[in-house]
């Protein structure tokens, strides 16, 4: 398997010490999912929808993952979350690794890190009372007596900007914006390190989506939570993150500070998406626009994963792949001609 | 526009206002309508447990094929029995009839869904070709094997109706738990460390309620026509217990003597399965408007 | 230059089960040949309503007033049968899920040329190969092998580009694209845009474009209508309006957008509440109950039209003030 050539560049990306302050560490992950067998003479294809991803994030830290659909990043938070279980590599949070543990031990371990999820009105199920959803995390940890549940329920829906009386409402008498919101109560009421979005406020309006932003960022600076904030927009990573991952058919193609990243994109792919993303300023802009679509996940080829939509690919990118190398700064990029868009 | 059609608010226009169950359920006619028949039939049975006419099982000889008259408002059958008692406490038997069938098919086969679903592979596999090898009977030849094998009898019959029901909730219930199953608020709970038991009874099964209350609905009136073909058969309900479906079978060889003695039972049959039947359609209309075919 | 569509003071009136509510106000605009003028608002400001009347694809139960006149012609007057002969003709749409769309069970080259053959009477092969001219210049890549297969084996960006070509079948005078690309990733959504404006500008053809994004907006449409629970609050060209909105709500709006590049080191400024619902709309203007501005008058009356500048008009009863403020 490539990964293990992969792997073992990735120490040079280890430079910020490998220590158990770390809240969330992933080590070359990989996840394939097998293909329903379509010939009984050939054999049953595969999806790879992650191919070796390092990931560190330390505690009140925020680390924001981009990229376009099929790229992998839900697969990532799936695993991160103990959902499923990885094809190989592993998920440690805070320092332990999730798919050794089992039962009551996972079980307990799991108010650590919480999920909030995209769709607002399919997160909160539509017969029980808010109370009760946002609750729903105390429930398996036990320990804590019904109105020890209900002070933390008032509480955690006060933190969130809803009142400690909605919890005897259903979600359906909420908006979209405030259901987000009981959804964010619901991971937080474990008081968790780490709180895994997914596409958490794409599906809000812009002036909706605002509020719940700068909610995030709000309880982040009070509770000190790090955040694996997984979106395909980039401004709203750009405002709610530090550190930037972009991702493309399940490798990590760079990463860096979110300033250096949008700034200075050192991978041609990442410069594209940068390009793509349409701004409301007057006038229009010449642009450098990206051919094709994403390839299938289903093959896997030597090389760049991207040469084959790269304006600069060469020889070299379609034969040898490129590692994931540290160009300074915490600026990580996996590209054999990185940087300098002008020529 | 509105504004000017407003007129001074009446109770019931007040209460069919708004979108709440309540509201949807009045403004809706044939859920109204086969409200109405069935609560008749829990009425009539409850009534005929305390009171009747006339003793539905006395005979009296002297008044065979009697017309409706005061006293016996029916008319009076081929034993000189009093037809509105006979109607009246034939409804108990139904209703018990119902009640317990969808009672066993609704809780083995829901159980039976619901368990495929959570645990979905070979379960699922198993549990969806039993229900398959159950359909391939005819329901009426399935309940004719079963009562055969353990004789006649109200008991027998409802127990083979019963039977009958538990591949039609299994499936029913598999593929709305599946589809439950997808929902977001599931991988939430699976994040807070739910397992599938617990996520089964606290997400799963509130969820389906709704789909799973129509279709007892629909069950019960198949329950009520099965038993009646079973009694008519002389399968279901022994003499001299009042049942409609008996009274029909009987009322065939005096077919051309007294017509009105097949009529009344096929009528209250008919009313009943209708009524209920309105009453599934309805509820699931008001329940799920999406759900609801176009009329 | 030619007027292809003119809407002169559309109001629609939905049934809802809270009542009629008002989707649509007085809603007026006129559209140039070759031109693109976007609508841009949140969820339930009316945005796509105004598409489905000017379709005549209202839902049952749904009022119309004012007119909507495509070359002079009245099309709310219309009866059934001559808006369905408009319909796909002379007016196209595409919608926001390529994947609905489409009719999973019929090959793309069937449905492509089944507009054809409705409106222009083709026979089945010549459609065919209309279809196929039509899967090249959309950018199908191996349009020979695509036209045989079904919608499933196509991708989302594809599918779209399918949409498009079924569009634009018929040379339409005017092409309706509700939310084009919020299905689809960003890049691929810069090739469909390109697309659809390259087409607009060969053909002639007028082109509303539908969406929720500024950043769209700002870089498609030449005339811009920002809506806000059924009404047009700012109108004009997209060079005036990007340069210096005046409504407040289209300042909020912007102000709420995370930009690129501005980082952690600003802070959102948001709009207070929620979006409204339709059904439920305030007497008097729209936007007071979240607005910065709003006094006791908002209440009351609803704020009329407002020249702010070359081509650009507001509905504000304060927009000095609020333009002192931005």
């Amino acid at each position: 398997m490539s990964g293990q050539g992969y792997a073992r560049e990735n120490v040079a990306m280890s430079d910020r010490a490998m220590t158990d302050k770390d809240v969330l560490a992933v080590y070359d992950l990989h996840k394939h999912y097998p293909l329903p067998r379509e010939s009984l003479f050939r054999e049953a294809g595969r999806v790879y929808a992650l191919n070796g991803v390092d990931l560190r994030l330390g505690a009140a830290g925020s680390l924001g993952i981009v990229g376009e659909s099929g790229c992998g990043k839900s697969t990532l938070a799936r695993l991160v979350m103990g959902l499923e279980v990885p094809t190989a590599g592993r998920v440690e949070i805070l320092g332990r690794d999730i798919a050794a543990m089992q039962g009551a031990e996972l079980r307990h371990h799991r108010r650590h890190f919480q999920m909030v999820f995209q769709d607002p009105f399919g997160s909160l199920d539509p017969r029980q009372k808010v109370g009760r959803i946002v609750a729903e995390p105390l429930h398996v940890l036990g320990g804590s007596d019904a109105a020890q549940r209900a002070e933390m329920v008032a509480a955690v829906l006060e933190q969130v900007g809803l009142r400690a009386s909605d919890r005897d409402r259903y979600p359906h008498e909420f908006s979209g914006g405030q259901r987000q919101r009981i959804a964010v109560a619901r991971a937080l009421i474990t008081r968790p390190a780490l709180i895994v979005a997914d596409e958490a406020v794409s599906a809000l309006d812009v002036s909706v989506q605002a509020q719940v932003l700068n909610l995030l960022r709000d309880l982040q600076e009070e509770h000190g939570i790090a955040y694996l904030f997984i979106s395909h927009d980039l401004g709203v990573v750009d405002y709610l993150c530090e550190e930037v991952a972009v991702m493309y058919l399940g490798r990590i193609v760079e990463r860096a500070p979110a300033k250096a990243l949008f700034a200075a994109p050192l991978h041609p792919y990442t410069r594209a998406l940068l390009e793509a993303v349409p701004r409301p300023e007057p006038g229009r802009r010449a642009r450098m626009v990206l051919g094709g679509s994403v390839p299938a996940q289903t093959g896997r080829g030597r090389g760049c994963v991207f040469a084959g939509r790269c304006p600069r690919a060469a020889a070299r990118c379609r034969g040898e792949e490129p590692p994931l190398i540290g160009h300074g700064d915490g600026h990580f990029a996996a590209c054999h001609f990185p940087g300098d868009f002008s020529g | 526009m509105s504004m000017q059609q407003a007129q001074p608010a009446s109770l019931l226009s007040r209460l069919t206002r708004g979108n709440g169950f309540w509201a949807r359920a009045l403004r809706h006619r044939s859920f109204l309508a086969g409200g109405f028949l069935s609560l008749l039939l829990v009425l009539m049975a409850v009534v005929s447990a305390f009171w009747t006419p006339y003793d539905p099982t006395k005979m009296n000889f002297r008044l065979r094929f009697a017309p409706p008259s005061a006293e016996h408002w029916l008319g009076t059958d081929h034993f000189g029995r009093d037809l509105f008692s006979i109607i009246l406490t034939g409804a108990q038997n139904s209703i018990l009839v119902g009640v317990v069938s969808v009672a066993i098919g609704l809780s083995f086969g829901v159980a039976l869904g619901l368990l495929a679903s959570a645990r979905r592979g070979m379960t699922e596999e198993l549990v969806m070709r039993f229900s398959d090898f159950a359909f391939a009977f005819p329901a009426i030849l399935l309940a004719v094997m079963f009562v055969a094998a353990l004789g006649p009898g109200s008991a027998n019959a409802i127990l083979a109706i019963g039977v009958y029901n538990i591949p039609v909730f299994a499936r029913l219930s598999r593929g709305a738990a599946n589809a439950v199953w997808t929902r977001e608020y599931i991988l939430a709970a699976r994040t807070a460390g739910k397992g599938r038991l617990r996520i089964t009874i606290e997400h799963v099964l509130p969820n389906i309620l709704p789909v799973i209350i129509v279709q007892a609905t629909i069950q019960f009136a198949l329950a009520i026509l099965a038993e009646a073909a079973l009694s008519y058969l002389g399968l279901g309900a022994q003499p001299p217990a009042p049942s409609w479906g008996r009274m029909l079978s009987e009322a065939q060889t005096l077919i051309y003597k007294d017509p009105m003695l097949a009529v009344y039972p096929g009528l209250a049959i008919a009313l009943s399965v209708l009524g209920l039947n309105l009453l599934g359609d309805g509820l699931r209309d008001i329940i799920d408007p999406r759900l609801s075919r176009r009329r | 230059m030619e007027t292809v569509l003119e809407a002169d003071r559309l109001t629609v009136t939905l049934q809802t089960a809270a009542g009629p509510a008002r989707a649509v106000r007085d809603l007026s605009f006129s559209l140039q040949r070759g031109r693109c003028l976007g609508i841009v608002g949140e969820s339930g400001c009316g945005k796509s309503m105004t598409a489905l009347a000017i379709m005549g694809l209202l839902p049952e139960g749904a009022h119309t007033a004012g007119r909507v006149l495509l070359h002079g012609e009245d099309l709310l007057a219309l009866d059934d049968a001559r808006m369905c002969a408009i319909r796909g003709d002379r007016i196209a749409m595409i919608f926001q899920e390529p994947m609905t769309s489409l009719n999973p069970l019929h090959r793309i080259g069937d449905q492509v040329g089944e507009a054809l053959r409705l409106h222009k009477r083709m026979g089945r092969r010549e459609a065919w190969e209309k279809a196929l001219f039509l899967l090249e210049r959309v950018g199908i890549p191996d349009p020979h092998r695509r036209i045989g297969q079904y919608p499933h084996q196509l991708s989302g960006g594809q599918r779209q580009r399918v949409m498009i070509a079924m569009a634009l079948a018929n040379e339409p005078d005017v092409l309706i694209a509700d939310e084009p690309t919020t299905a689809l990733d960003v890049t691929i959504q810069r090739q469909i845009l390109d697309l659809i404006q390259d087409l607009a500008a060969e053909t002639g053809m007028g082109l509303i474009l539908i969406s929720h994004d500024l950043g769209v907006i700002a870089e498609n449409a030449d005339d811009v209508l920002v809506m806000y629970g059924g009404m047009v609050v700012e109108q004009g060209s997209s060079e005036a309006i990007f340069r210096r909105f005046a409504h407040p709500y289209a300042q909020g709006l912007f102000a709420a957008i995370p930009k690129l590049g501005a980082g952690r080191d600003t802070r959102l400024r948001t709009i207070p509440g929620t979006v409204p619902d339709i059904a439920d709309l305030p007497p008097g203007c729209p936007f007071q109950n979240r607005c910065p501005r709003a006094e006791a008058v908002c209440a009351v009356t609803v704020p009329p039209m407002e020249r702010v500048g070359e081509g650009h008009r507001a509905a504000c009863l304060f927009l000095d003030k609020a333009e002192a403020g931005a």
